[in-house]
């Protein structure tokens, strides 16, 4: 390594709080070189954006960089740099994209002037020849007619776009380091593969030292060389990505990694490796390891001592007495029973078509379901005597789902999935199709609807933040449903609110807490135990563990597949995370502009042959293996819009198998590949197969 | 005799009372009004022009003239026949004498010789009866005025004859009537253009801005000492106030009590008040309870201190009412002598219980909401309550109150201008017949003095029935009259020569000189 | 209600009430907003004269009130033209308005919020009509609207007694409920669109509660520092319109001693004889309007530190 980009030594960051100041990040240090790209991993509450933040010295004014550290960028002191000095360097040479690319845009401004602003500011090109640079970034960048792009609001782009517009804008000073601070969270699956392929190209070409910071281990396997791991502030572990994945070698790393679900793990294999509790405030750290309250491996030393970050040799790094007995042995997974699935093909096009499951009831059956959004008329389409189309969201689905079961839904935002989900809930009236629970017939709207079927049919909600009324106490909000929908007078209730806790590994005494008195996955549980409280026979889960950090997600995971066990609850489980729901799901349903494209069970799905959505959705995934390298399906164009459908085939507009007219024109039919799996596509299933197999790497192919 | 009280009762509008004691009730309520227009001197008027404030009149037509400055404008234009000084006493003006019959009916008017036009012609007995007969075919108020006229004819040299068809001891007073100036014979566009006979004649007039008026050299009574007038309009009294107090006026007629009291202590002027025969009054209604008891009615009189709300509510202007109309600007007519028992709240209390009301009373009390009139009733209202007369205070709109309501109302305060004689206000509003009688008030014994008094001849019996009529309204009558209200005047130091009367616009100001 | 939850809500108002009194303007406004209320509540033990209408005094006293000396005198503020002592009117006129400006503004605040948390929550028609009544109702100015209802109620001829005229003489009351009720159901209308989004509330209606269960235990709690906010600013309108009307003679009848009217009745002429009883209630009227102000100003900031 010659003179590195970056060298940071021993920097400590505090925030005041109050009056005092607590160091929320402590001992960091980090080398970068030129073209190289290190990791930064850690949970909300880690510290990794206020590390960010202040390598860039950029820390508002409730934080500081204490002294006694060293922060050199390209051989300069950055610490003493004066504020003028400091403004110089973010012109040019050192770069953010923040999260939310949205708010980083000036929404008054075109986008094209916002970048040649920034061209202009940091080097004093204007005019043409700034445009000329502009159009050339935002061709780099891919994104698709730059010359249309630039002469757009930011509201007028997708949430891919405006990142890419974002990242062009970093990179258009050719900048020395780029700090990537979750460029991607809260985009799509395939928006984000795409995205991450854009950087790493970019890197490759450019020799800029990139910083990537991410809670997704999927991401870090596939785009960085070296991995910080940090946790409460400090550097757990340190080391090169491949390596990390091999053999993690702290109890932090190692837990993280067991308890992201793979693709193609399951329920039935399986638990997922969970880290109990929680991350320690700030406030009160012990003297000891930060990560003692958690760890498997604690022993009383790691109580009182803090741990050094022992230098292992190799770029390795790791911050635990016990490295050496840390082994993924040492957790054991257990095995759970397995469960039958089934579904049916889409009416539409097959009526009297029904692929029913054998075994066991049948829970729910949904028939031809619709949902269209009037659009407004505008002035014009008055003047014109035209009704303007309806957004088609949900358009014709056929489900069936039997007891007990996990049905998956899975697609982009925007495929429909949320609606149909509301339908079957209730919460928003159906345009046309039927719907049966128990072989009743369900009233459109909860307000039609009798105490017995509501009883039956619960919800749990993406965001756990809102999903509790900060203003009700957890007994409060469990008790409701009981005395509602299951008649029990306030003792029985009362007794029912602590074996609900139970059920859902909460202490008893968590019932006079608040919702702000507790974590994200506390709320979470309280939000399963109050849609259990009814004892439901379906439960949608809306996207449940997606605003949950990564080792609290597999508990809450670990819950569900518990308590449907016990229980016999079905599941109706939506996610665009396809490793999560092909952990939980029996049956997993492909959905895409309001219409589903492949149903089957989840052991099947994820094997060729697929639609050819499916395996752009399979293939974007980032897999947490950096050994996983394969060849990506990736899906350029956005969304068509719900309103104006494309003709033929929906898919058409953006499908890498397209075969010709055929796909413009007419709409496929579904064809069976073997009993409970379906794929609407114009391809024959051979084909689609032999195509499918000869894109992935041998080895994949089980 | 039915006849004619009808016909003085329309010979007065509402608001030719409403502008005579304005004295009293000038508003303080209302915007007020941030121009204090024209400030400076307009070109040409020169150091001996006396500048005087003014309300904007709203017509110069004598037939329809009520107002202070529009009387005040035409005052200084022209000249009436007969005018009254300060203590209501008739003064010559255009008549230079007159002669009663021994019968009583038949007045002779010597016309002055001495009296020309603007225009230079002389001022004949022609032009009087031509104004006479213009009043006539317009049937204005003078017209009423004049109903109980026979005939009314040129006499023998420059004399007017008139003839009554029956005897009215007051009928000289119709004479002097605001509206009754007179114009010359043929005059046109009457009320624009002002070939007049007065002191003053009218050198421009701008309209809602001011008049400007210059003395009339050739003016029978002598040229006016001063070169000029100017009369500076404004929309409202406070504005002219500011404006006197800024110099750009040199004094205000009619303005309320405390702004007069303001200037009092203010050595830059001289200020003049002097009592009218303008009152305020409560009344309550004596043909229905609780008013048709007689208890009840002196149970209100024993529960007021008239001298504490006339220092309180006119801050000791004007002077002390006893319960009648008649007050000491009538002079012999006034009962001076008259006990007013004094305030007794106990006593009126007592009589109460015995009317009936052991636990007092409980009524509304009618205002018309302006002026010092809910000054008035809030200092009723205290000194009742210690009596047990629970007043509620009800705040009447001026322009629908005396439209109606103020006739049926139970008790009410009601506000009666300065007229020159008794006779007028006794026949207004306290013969058992009158148009105006508010208190639904009957007695046949004042109804005969009543009756008497307007028609006898004989000065003493007249005095005599005033006064019994006085008595009668102070022991038992339905009215408290607990203040007679002033007139005021304020002038700039350097002016004299002005006095002022009870009626503000017909303050003559010919006499006025500079120094 | 629980213990903790009780606990919690001691809390929550400790740290209100910190962050209130911890900023020098709205420690000052509330100091100063309290003293008016114990002068309201206590006005009849305070004032030397306890009847406002007292005339019993020489008039046009001048005020004996020595700052400096620290003394009151017999008449601190003076007495007015017809002999009241103007200290006690002003004591007990404080009385007066803060019952007409706080009934007021606690009417149009329970019925604008009922009203707005039933129009943000259920929609439609109901919401749409109403929005319009409101939006044209907010359309004309808040003094204008009021003087045009006083005026029209104020010459209804009522029986004396009857509720109706009960009703009339609340007149000014009434005009500040109806006046605030669509302010406030605008604020509750969109904290309710925003709070009815949240999936505590679809849980709920997956529950199948009724509406007002829905709008009342679950939407209200959240929106009440909202409404709390916008009561506090209501409060300072209020005030500022009770003495508004007032002054223009719309408000309380003589001999009230309300501090509009006090203003209203010595302008003019008497404003030379007698500025004390002008200056002194126009005193009151600027510093409990200025000092609500500064208390609400606090209160929102209070408010949003706690969210």
């Amino acid at each position: 390594m010659t003179t590195p980009l970056l060298d940071v030594e021993n920097l400590t960051i505090s925030y005041r709080i109050g009056k005092r100041w607590i160091p929320a990040v402590r001992d960091f240090h980090l080398q970068l070189a030129p073209g190289h790209v290190v990791g930064l991993v850690g949970e909300s509450g880690s510290g990794k954006s206020t590390v960010a933040l202040a390598l860039m010295r950029y820390l508002s004014s409730n934080g500081r960089v204490e002294s006694g550290g060293r922060l050199a960028f390209a051989g300069e002191d950055l610490l003493s740099k004066s504020a003028a000095e400091m403004r110089s360097i973010w012109a040019r040479r050192v770069k953010l994209v923040p999260q939310n690319a949205g708010a980083a845009l000036n929404p008054s401004l075109k986008i094209g002037a916002q970048v040649i602003e920034v061209l202009y500011a940091a080097m004093g090109i204007g005019g043409a020849e700034a445009e000329q640079a502009v159009l050339g970034m935002f061709h780099d960048v891919n994104l698709v007619d730059p010359e249309k792009v630039a002469d757009r609001y930011p509201h007028e782009l997708s949430g891919g776009m405006q990142q890419r517009v974002v990242i062009a804008m970093a990179l258009i000073t050719n900048p020395e380091l780029l700090i990537l601070d979750e460029p991607t969270t809260g985009l799509d699956v395939t928006t984000e593969a795409v995205i991450l392929d854009l950087v790493r190209g970019l890197m490759a070409e450019r020799d800029t030292g990139v910083i990537y910071i991410t809670h997704n281990l999927g991401v870090v396997a596939q785009l960085c060389e070296r991995v910080l791991v940090l946790y409460a502030g400090e550097i757990m572990e340190e080391a090169p990505v491949d390596q990390l994945y091999a053999q993690p070698r702290h109890p932090y790393s190692l837990g993280l990694l067991n308890s992201v679900p793979r693709l193609g793990q399951s329920k039935a294999d399986s638990r997922l490796h969970s880290i109990s509790g929680n991350p320690p405030a700030l406030a009160q750290l012990s003297s000891g390891c930060v990560f003692a309250d958690r760890c498997e491996f604690v022993i009383d030393k790691c109580r009182v001592d803090k741990p050094p970050l022992e230098q292992l040799g190799d770029g390795r790094a790791v911050r635990c007495f016990r490295w050496e007995e840390v082994d993924a042995s040492f957790l054991d997974p257990s095995v759970e029973t397995s469960y039958q699935s089934s579904f049916h093909g889409d009416g539409e096009e097959q009526p009297g078509r029904q692929i029913d499951n054998e075994v066991g009831d049948k829970l729910m059956r949904v028939t031809d379901l619709k949902k269209h959004f009037p659009v407004a008329k505008s002035l014009g389409d008055w003047l014109r005597g035209k009704t303007p189309a309806p957004i088609r969201a949900v358009d014709g689905v056929n489900l069936t789902l039997g007891a007990g079961q996990t049905l998956g839904l899975v697609g982009e935002s925007g495929s429909g999935k949320t609606t149909l989900s509301r339908l079957i809930i209730g919460l928003q009236e159906r345009s046309g199709g039927q719907l049966e629970l128990l072989g009743m017939d369900i009233r459109n709207s909860v307000r039609e609807r009798s105490p017995d079927v509501l009883s039956k049919l619960q919800m749990v909600f993406q965001n756990p933040q809102n999903s509790l009324n900060p203003y009700l106490s957890v007994r409060q909000a469990l008790r409701r449903p009981l005395v509602k929908l299951r008649d029990m007078t306030p003792a029985q209730a009362e007794a029912e609110v602590s074996e609900l806790l139970r059920r859902v590994n909460l202490r008893e005494d968590y019932a006079d807490r608040f919702p702000d008195e507790l974590s994200g996955g506390e709320k979470q549980r309280v939000v399963i135990a109050r849609a259990f409280a009814s004892d439901p026979d379906l439960i949608i889960c809306d996207e449940p563990v997606s605003a949950l950090d990564v080792s609290v997600q597999s508990a809450v995971l670990n819950l569900l597949a518990r308590l449907q066990e016990e229980h016999g609850t079905a599941y109706l489980f939506i996610s665009h995370d396809l490793a999560v729901v092909g952990y939980l799901s029996d049956v997993i349903a492909v959905m895409y502009l309001g219409q589903l494209f492949e149903v089957g069970a989840a052991s099947d799905l994820f094997q060729p042959p697929y639609h050819p959505y499916t395996e752009a959705l399979v293939s974007a995934i980032p897999v947490a293996d950096p050994e996983h390298k394969a060849e990506r399906m990736l899906l350029h164009d956005v969304l068509p819009s719900a309103q104006h459908l494309p003709s033929g085939c929906r898919f058409h507009t953006r499908c890498p198998r397209k075969i010709g007219a055929v796909c413009e024109e007419e709409a496929p039919p579904w064809r069976e590949v073997d009993a409970g799996h379906a794929i609407r596509c114009h391809i024959p299933l051979e084909e689609l197969s032999a195509q499918q197999r000869s894109f992935l790497r041998p080895e994949e192919i089980g | 005799m039915k006849k004619q009280i009808k016909a003085s009762a329309s010979d007065f509008s509402r608001r030719d009372f409403l502008q005579v004691f304005a004295a009293g009730a000038a508003t303080a309520v209302g915007t007020i009004a941030l121009d204090i227009a024209p400030l400076a001197n307009i070109a040409g008027a020169q150091d001996s022009t006396l500048r005087i404030a003014w309300l904007t009149p709203a017509t110069l037509d004598p037939r329809s003239a009520s107002g202070d400055s529009e009387i005040a404008i035409l005052n200084a234009l022209y000249d009436y026949l007969i005018e009254t000084d300060a203590a209501a006493n008739l003064a010559p003006r255009l008549a230079s004498s007159w002669d009663l019959s021994d019968d009583g009916l038949t007045y002779t008017l010597q016309i002055r010789e001495d009296a020309t036009w603007h225009d230079g012609s002389p001022v004949t007995v022609d032009d009087v009866l031509w104004t006479v007969q213009w009043h006539q075919d317009s049937e204005s108020t003078v017209a009423s005025l004049l109903s109980s006229v026979e005939s009314i004819a040129a006499g023998e040299g420059n004399t007017v004859v008139i003839t009554l068809g029956e005897s009215n001891p007051d009928f000289l007073y119709n004479l002097t009537d605001n509206k009754f100036v007179i114009l010359k014979s043929g005059a046109e566009n009457i009320g624009e253009a002002f070939n007049g006979s007065g002191p003053f004649r009218l050198e421009e007039l701008i309209p809602g801005d001011r008049a400007i008026l210059s003395a009339n050299a050739d003016y029978w009574g002598g040229a006016p000492s001063i070169g000029g007038l100017e009369f500076i309009f404004f929309d409202d009294q406070q504005a002219g106030i500011a404006a006197v107090q800024g110099g750009t006026a040199d004094g205000i007629l009619r303005l309320d009590n405390s702004s007069f009291l303001g200037f009092g202590a203010d050595v830059n002027f001289n200020t003049s008040d002097i009592p009218t025969s303008g009152h305020h009054l409560a009344r309550l209604r004596a043909d229905r309870a609780p008013g048709d008891d007689v208890r009840v009615r002196q149970a209100f009189k024993l529960a007021t201190d008239r001298d504490a709300i006339w220092e309180r509510v006119q801050l000791g202007f004007g002077a002390v009412g006893k319960d009648s109309p008649i007050g000491p600007a009538f002079g012999q007519y006034f009962l001076a002598e008259a006990d007013v028992p004094p305030r007794d709240p106990a006593a009126a209390a007592a009589l109460l219980a015995e009317a009936g009301y052991p636990d007092g009373l409980d009524m509304t009390l009618h205002v018309p909401n302006s002026g010092t009139w809910p000054d008035l009733a809030i200092a009723f209202a205290a000194q009742w309550e210690e009596a047990g007369i629970r007043v509620e205070i009800q705040l009447e709109d001026e322009n629908s109150y005396w439209v109606e309501d103020w006739m049926q109302v139970d008790l009410g305060v009601t506000g009666w201008g300065a007229r020159p004689i008794p006779q007028l206000y006794l026949d207004l509003a306290y013969h058992s017949e009158a148009p105006w009688n508010e208190s639904h008030y009957s007695d046949a014994r004042v109804d005969e003095l009543i009756e008497l008094a307007r028609s006898s001849l004989d000065q003493a019996e007249r005095t005599a029935a005033y006064k019994e009529i006085q008595q009668i309204l102070l022991d038992s009558g339905p009215v408290v009259v607990p203040y007679f209200f002033a007139q005021f005047m304020v002038l700039a130091s350097h002016v004299s020569g002005v006095a002022l009367h009870p009626f503000a616009g017909r303050t003559n100001f010919g006499g006025a000189s500079l120094g | 209600m629980n213990p903790s939850s009780f606990g919690r809500q001691i809390a929550a108002l400790r740290r209100f009430a910190g962050v209130l009194l911890r900023h020098p303007q709205s420690a000052l406004g509330t100091a100063l907003v309290f003293f008016f209320l114990f002068v309201a509540v206590f006005g009849a033990q305070l004032a030397p004269y306890a009847n406002p209408n007292d005339q019993s005094h020489a008039p046009r006293v001048s005020p004996t009130m020595d700052i400096g000396a620290l003394q009151l005198g017999e008449h601190p503020f003076g007495t007015d033209r017809l002999g009241r002592d103007v200290y006690s009117r002003v004591i007990l006129g404080a009385g007066s308005i803060f019952r007409i400006a706080g009934l007021g503004t606690l009417i149009s605040v329970l019925v604008g919020s009922a009203v707005g948390l039933y129009m943000g929550y259920r929609g439609g028609w109901f919401d749409e009509l109403l929005g319009r009544v409101i939006d044209a109702l907010l359309a004309i100015p808040a003094l204008l609207l009021a003087l045009v209802l006083v005026g029209i109620i104020r010459n209804l001829d009522f029986e004396i007694g009857s509720w109706q005229a009960e009703l009339a003489d609340n007149v000014v009351l009434l005009v500040i409920a109806v006046l605030y009720v669509p302010v406030v159901a605008r604020v509750a209308r969109s904290s309710a669109l925003d709070i009815k989004t949240r999936e505590f509330v679809e849980a709920a209606e997956i529950r199948g509660e009724p509406t007002y269960y829905i709008i009342f235990r679950e939407i209200l709690p959240s929106v009440i520092p909202a409404l709390v906010v916008e009561a506090s600013l209501r409060f300072s309108y209020a005030i500022f319109l009770v003495a508004s009307l007032g002054f223009l003679g719309f408000g309380a009848r003589p001999p009230s001693p309300d501090w509009g009217l006090m203003v209203n009745e010595n302008r003019g002429g008497f404003y030379q004889l007698t500025p004390w009883a002008l200056d002194f209630p126009a005193l009151a009227i600027a510093i409990l309007v200025i000092a609500v102000n500064l208390m609400s100003d606090g209160i929102r900031r209070a408010v949003q530190k706690g969210n």
